[in-house]
This record gives C-alpha cells, structure tokens and sequence, in this order.
C-alpha cells in the first residue's frame, strides 16, 4: 500500500551554518533533541561526531560542522535533528534550528561536483531568493567514508 | 463491503493464523518426502489431519470453493493413508500436487487480509486432484490424466463422516469463564480422539471468551470413538447445543434448567502457544535494559563503596537475570531447519523447470538462531539459491562434457562465529567469469579506475550494483539484474557484509556473515585514549602491564610482535583508532579459533557484565572488517563502549604474519 502524501511532505526545517542555509524534509524527521552525551568512536566516516542510545537504539550522530570542514562547537542553541530511515535513527548535530517553512517550488539546477558544499546536500531550492541546500544525513554513510 | 462480512473479522484473523501453522507442517511434510523419495505414514497422518481441518474451516468462514476442493484432496490422501504403497510411482506427481494444493491455500490465507478478496478460481486444481483420484480409483484414465468428466468417487469405509467430524459448538448464556470451559472440553475429548483441533486454539488469548460467544467453539475431530464424542458433548452442563458441520445436524441439548456446576478451576495449562513476535522482541529488549540497568546500579554502588552492604542481593538479583535471559533466549531463537522448507520447494522446482539435476544440501540445520534474523535472511538466500541453480549449475550434457558429474550440487552451510552468523550458499557450477562481469561493468560505466587496478574480489563486487546482468535474455527466476542489489541492501541492513568468491568451472561461493544477537556477556573494560572499549574475558588468557613485558616485545617486519612462549602478533589499538599512546599501557593476550594475539591497549578498569547492542547497519560492516568491532554496550554514566571481539580481530587480520595493523 502507497503511503499517503502528508501535509509534512512539503514542509523544510532550515538550519544556518556559516552563513548557509541548510534544510531537510519534515516529513523525515523524528524528533529534535539538545545535543546529548555522545560517545566518540573512532572516525572511519567523515563527519561521524559519536553515538548515543535513542529510544534504546545504538543511534550515529553526524557533525554538519565536521561535514562542512569545521570544528564543533556546541552553544546554547545547538541540537540534533533526528531521522528516521526506515526504523534506523540517524542524528545530525546543527548550531541551532532556524525556521520550518514550506517547499518553494523554485527548485535550482544543483551539481553536487561543483559544490563546495558537504556531500550531505541533494537538492537546492530557492526560498524568499536565498538558496536553501536541502540535505538526506543518511546518504553521507554511503559518500562519506 | 468485502467478500467477510466485519463481525467475521476475529474469526478471519483466527483462521489465517491456524492455517499459516498448518500449512507450515504442511510443507515440513512435504520436504521430507521430497528429500527421501518415500512418503512416511505419520506423516501422511498428518498431511490428511491437516486438509480434513483446513476443509472445516474453510466451509466455516463460507469459503465454499476451497472446502469443496480441499475435501477432494481429503479423499485422495484418504486412499494414501490406508495404504502408503499406492503412491509408488507416482511419487513426483503427487508431490507436486500437493505442493500446488499448499500454494493455493496459502496464497488465499495471505489475500484474505487486502480488502478487496475474493475467492480465486479452484477448478484447474480441482480438475487436477479429480484426475488423480480417478487414477487411484482405477477409472479411465490416461497416462497424461486427460480433463474427463469426473464420476462420484465410491465412497471410503472410512469415510470422514465416521471417523473425522468438525463440530460447532455452543455455550450456554450464563455459562462464565466459556474459554476455561472450552479448553476444559478440549482436554476432555482428546484422549478419545485421533486428532483434534479447535478454533480457536489459543485460550489463553483475551479475544478467545468472546469468539467462542460470538461464533461457537468450532472443533475437527478424526476419532474412532465418535459415539463417545457425541456423549461427552451431550453430557457437558455447559454445552446448549453442538452441531454437526458436515451433516448440519443439530445434537439435542441439555434441558436449559439443567444447573451449570460452578468451580473455580481458572488455572490451567496448555503446552504450546503462539505469542507475537513483537511481544518476543519486547521481552528481549527489557531483559537486556535490565541486566544493563543491574550493570549501572552495581558499578554506582562500587563507586560509592557500599557493594559489600548488598552483596548478596546483587548476587541473587544477577542469578534472576541469568535465568530470565536464559528462557527469553530459549524462546527468541528457532533452528535453521524450520525455514528451510521453501529452500528444498525452490531447488526442486526449479531443477524441473531448468531441467537440470541438482543435489541440495543444508548444513548446520540444527543450529539455533533469533528468529527474526531467519526471516530476513530468508529472501536474500532464497535469491541465491535461484542465482545457484539458474546461473551457476550447468545442464547434465554441459556438465559430463566438462567431465563432471551430470548431478550438480547446492549448498547452503550456516555456521556461528565470532559473534555472527555465517551463511554460505555454494555451487559446483560453471563459476564467474571476472573478465565478463570486468566488460559488462565498463559498458555499464561502473569503473572508477583504470581496469587493470581492479583486484578479482573488486570485479565480483559489481554484481551487486542495480540493474547489473550479464543475462542477455529473463527467465522466470532471474536475469533482469533484479535481486542482487536487494541481497547486498538486505545483508546492510542487517549490519552484515556479503562477499564472492567463484573459480570459472568449479563454482561459486556467496558468503553472508551478519552479527547475531548475543546474550550478556562477562568483558574485560578498558580505554584507548578517548574510546572505552570491551573485550569479552571468554577470550582472554592473561593481562599484564606493557612493561613487565617489555623485554618480549620485538619488532619485524614493521610490525609488533610479543614473545609468549611463541610469537603472538600485537594489535596496537591506539594506532589502529589514531589516538596518540599513552604512558601507561597494558596488553591483553587473547585467542580465538585456535589463534593466539595480543592487545595493545590503556589500563584495565575492571570487569563489566555486557549486553551487546548492534552498531547501526551503516556503521556495522566497517568497524567490524577494520576493527574487529562486533557492537557495543552502554556502561556506567551512560556510556557506550565498543566490544572487540577476538574472533573477528583475527579472522580479519589473519594471514597478515606482521601482527601490524594496516
């Protein structure tokens, strides 16, 4: 059975980093939780920041910081947007949650080769004129390593 | 409104799950007849138990065309179970009818749940069952069982009507507990009978008091002993009235004012029931939150140096745990023999079909493994298999003219080690081509370097790649280059790995390992600079500081060795995780498989009982190739450590003879 489409499926949590805005679907997303204690493993992945346990799920959390080339840096609005992939939680950690707007539909021509951007970004949409690099966490496993 | 009315909902649902069950036993019966060629009594027994119950059913929730049908094949296995001997000869054709009479209920049990069911058309199967009872019955018949018109079959003097009865039982009103009661009337009839069955057939269940309310205690019964049957049923107070479902004949009841005895008999026992898996998964999940909890509470308490207070209420709560982990174990696994029907279905059907000979073997049947990691491996494997015998395995000409045996073989081995579950599915086939699958890639372009660079192991790895085939033309198993990105995405998303290894003209070996839940384990806990690492003390044989043994360590060949009694290879976690040593070390001398080596790794903090948790599927496959990280467990503050498992360490690094890590 098809799922219906939901009023989410249109619908973009944006985030800022370096003066970037980032967005990823809401219909993706879990929950959105302060950045928790998080257990460092050693880096086979790019941007892999730790683990932590959600929900009792040994669940990754990715770095938008580290993916973007920079140190982390927690301040006081800093978060974990939280995936769901098909029963797996994956995390991204981001300096604060900007804004939930909904989907332009000036989609840009985006090349992911001529982008400086992390390999997170998948799709580029023009908001209120300002591009927004729509982003999977996931797909970073498959790139970034 | 669909073909079931919504007030059949329960009984629906009832059904479905009483006929998957059956069908499974079905099938069970079928692969040991398939496997040695004769057909055993019990279990013809049990194959004609089965259709008589699947007949009542079906005719209960108004499945006419099925019970008609299925009543059919009740008479031909009728024929079979008075005398096994008739089905010599015939053994291929009986088989699989019966195989496409199982196909048939099985799919209508599963289609029974879309909204829009309706009944499917059972006269091809139909006609085909009258053709072999008309064979057995000794009419005209050809060879080839043409389509004739089909006579009434003499009736048996065993007929069901004597023998096998289905009975739809009513409660009185006021009769209380009508489950306990039901299962109370179970017991009693059953020594009198040969098989019994009931719907519902969980009384424990919340649902099933009011089932039987709603729709009547329906029991099939095959008894030598109807007569008493019918007398228990008569004199039980708390029955009003039962009725025959064959004959619609309705059994007098007691006079309504007849007193209904009152006890209190609620306790009781049945000695199998089915549970959700969810529900097993629960249990096993809270079993291991509460021997982690446990793992907390006591390294809290030995922090707070108030241990010895509690000693031996930590002592008996972890032998409660250990019990209880022991029996949740007990019921989440299941051996690998019951999945392996559809594998035998699979291989023989498609022997036919191809028209080739193939052997086909399953090793490691009794192995014990979680259940919900069989059936997801079930599709992956069924899809090696096909890829086995529709690939791999060469016709009999081919075969003898490439001096082989004109019989090919399939296997598939199932092993535990190091913390996963192996699965080899191996052929003696025509084996990969590298240099083909090398050409198709490029056409395909799937190269990402120059092709000379690629190793044998990276070719086979393209086959795994969406849409990649080197079938020029599709069968009905394979060829569209459907199925093997879904075995390597299946085999991800177990946090699994999938590897190929195949010699052209010897055959093929696919090789699947993925982690298997393990129960908790006694580890050893220490840190590699920021990394709180675990290694379970199963595989420990010593721990020694690194300067006591400073004067046995040598250096050759780039790598770390140690001197221990022989010499062992030293695994440098800290320059395997890249974090700078530390002054303080210790080296923990491990083995496995035979296979000895050493840790190089920070200071020993203690002693932990783990419960394994799985890394998450993207992450697993890497740290377990390169690190032999097996999964990780929470520790005191809420920590997760990894657990390096030695098997993995040294299967992964074994052969390397530098013990240097790379």
């Amino acid at each position: 059975m098809s799922e219906q489409p939901t009023e989410l499926d249109h619908m973009i949590v944006t985030f800022v980093h370096d003066e970037t805005i980032y967005g990823i679907y809401a219909n993706h997303i879990m929950e959105i939780i302060p950045v928790p204690k998080l257990t460092p493993i050693p880096k086979i992945i790019i941007g892999v920041r730790g683990l932590f346990t959600y929900k009792g799920a040994i669940t990754p959390v990715m770095s938008l910081a580290q993916l973007c080339g920079h140190a982390d840096s927690d301040g006081e609005n800093a978060c974990i947007v939280l995936q769901n992939n098909d029963r797996t939680f994956v995390g991204l950690s981001v300096c604060s949650v900007n804004e939930l707007i909904a989907e332009s539909s000036q989609k840009l021509t985006y090349t992911k080769s001529a982008s400086l951007d992390s390999p997170l970004v998948i799709q580029c949409v023009l908001q209120y004129e300002k591009p927004v690099m729509i982003i999977d966490v996931e797909s970073t496993f498959n790139s970034g390593s | 409104m669909g073909f079931f009315s919504t007030d059949m909902e329960s009984l629906v649902e009832e059904y479905q799950r009483e006929a998957i069950e059956l069908m499974e036993e079905f099938n069970n019966c079928l692969t040991r007849f398939s496997r040695s060629g004769s057909i055993a009594q019990k279990d013809i027994n049990s194959l004609f138990r089965i259709v008589h119950t699947i007949k009542s059913s079906s005719a209960m929730i108004g499945l006419q065309a099925m019970s008609t049908c299925t009543h059919r094949m009740e008479d031909l296995l009728l024929i079979f179970r008075d005398d096994t001997k008739r089905i010599d000869g015939n053994e291929s054709r009986i088989t699989d009818l019966l195989y496409t009479y199982g196909d048939y209920i099985t799919a209508e049990t599963s289609a029974m749940s879309e909204a829009d069911f309706s009944p499917s058309a059972t006269e091809p199967l139909l006609e085909a069952i009258n053709n072999e009872l008309n064979y057995f019955a000794g009419a005209e018949s050809t060879a080839e069982h043409s389509a004739a018109s089909v006579p009434e079959l003499p009736k048996n003097p065993e007929s069901e009507e004597r023998d096998a009865a289905t009975y739809k039982v009513i409660f009185r009103d006021e009769c209380n507990m009508i489950n306990v009661r039901a299962f109370q009337l179970v017991k009693q009839l059953r020594p009198h009978c040969t098989s019994l069955s009931s719907m519902p057939a969980d009384f424990e269940k919340k649902s099933a008091a009011e089932q039987i309310a709603k729709n009547g205690l329906i029991l099939t019964i095959v008894t030598e002993q109807i007569d008493e049957i019918k007398k228990l049923l008569a004199a039980s107070p708390y029955i009003k009235e039962y009725l025959d479902i064959d004959t619609e004949e309705k059994a007098p009841s007691l006079p309504v004012n007849t007193p209904v005895e009152e006890d209190d008999t609620s306790g009781y026992t049945t000695k199998f029931v089915t549970v959700a898996w969810e529900k097993i998964q629960g249990m096993q999940n809270i079993t291991g939150d509460l021997i982690t909890a446990y793992t907390l509470l006591k390294s809290g308490m030995r922090e707070k140096n108030i241990v010895k207070e509690a000693e031996d209420d930590l002592l008996a709560l972890r032998k409660f745990l250990a019990v209880l982990e022991m029996l949740v174990d007990a019921v989440s696994m299941a051996p690998v023999s019951s999945i392996a029907s559809p594998y035998y279905r699979l291989i023989r059907d498609m022997s036919k079909t191809e028209k080739k000979q193939v052997e086909f073997s399953i090793f490691g049947e009794e192995l014990e493994l979680d259940r919900n990691l069989l059936d997801l491996m079930s599709s992956p494997l069924i899809h090696l298999l096909r890829n086995a015998v529709d690939h791999g395995i060469e016709s009999p000409a081919e075969r003898l003219a490439a001096g082989k045996p004109a019989n090919g073989k399939v296997s598939l081995s199932v092993a535990i080690f190091g913390g996963s579950a192996r699965f080899i599915v191996a052929d003696d086939g025509g084996g990969i081509d590298p240099e083909i699958i090398l050409k198709k890639a490029k056409d395909l372009n799937l190269l990402v370097k120059p092709e000379s660079e690629y190793s044998q192991s990276e070719i086979f790895k393209f086959i795994f790649s969406p849409g990649f085939t080197t079938n020029k033309t599709a069968n009905q198993y394979s060829g569209r280059g459907v199925g093997m990105d879904v075995v390597q995405k299946s085999v991800d998303s177990l946090g699994g790995s999938v590897d190929v290894k195949s010699t052209v003209g010897v055959g093929t070996s696919f090789i699947i390992e993925v982690p298997v839940t393990m129960s908790s384990t006694e580890c050893l806990s220490f840190s590699v600079g920021q990394y709180p690492c675990l290694v379970p003390a199963r595989s420990v044989d010593k721990v020694c500081a690194l300067h006591d043994v400073q004067d046995n360590l040598t250096i050759l060949d780039g790598g770390l060795w140690l001197r221990d009694k022989t010499m062992i290879p030293v695994f440098d976690l800290f320059e395997m995780f890249s974090e700078p040593s530390s002054t303080e070390c210790c080296i923990i001398v491990i083995h496995a498989a035979g296979q000895r080596a050493a840790l190089l790794t920070g200071v020993i903090s203690g002693e932990q009982t783990a419960v394994e948790r799985p890394l998450p599927p993207m992450l697993a496959s890497l740290y377990r190739k390169k690190f032999g990280v097996s999964g990780c467990s929470i520790i005191g503050s809420g920590k997760l450590a990894l657990i390096i498992n030695s098997e993995l360490l040294l299967q992964n690094h074994h052969g390397e003879g530098t013990g240097h890590y790379e």
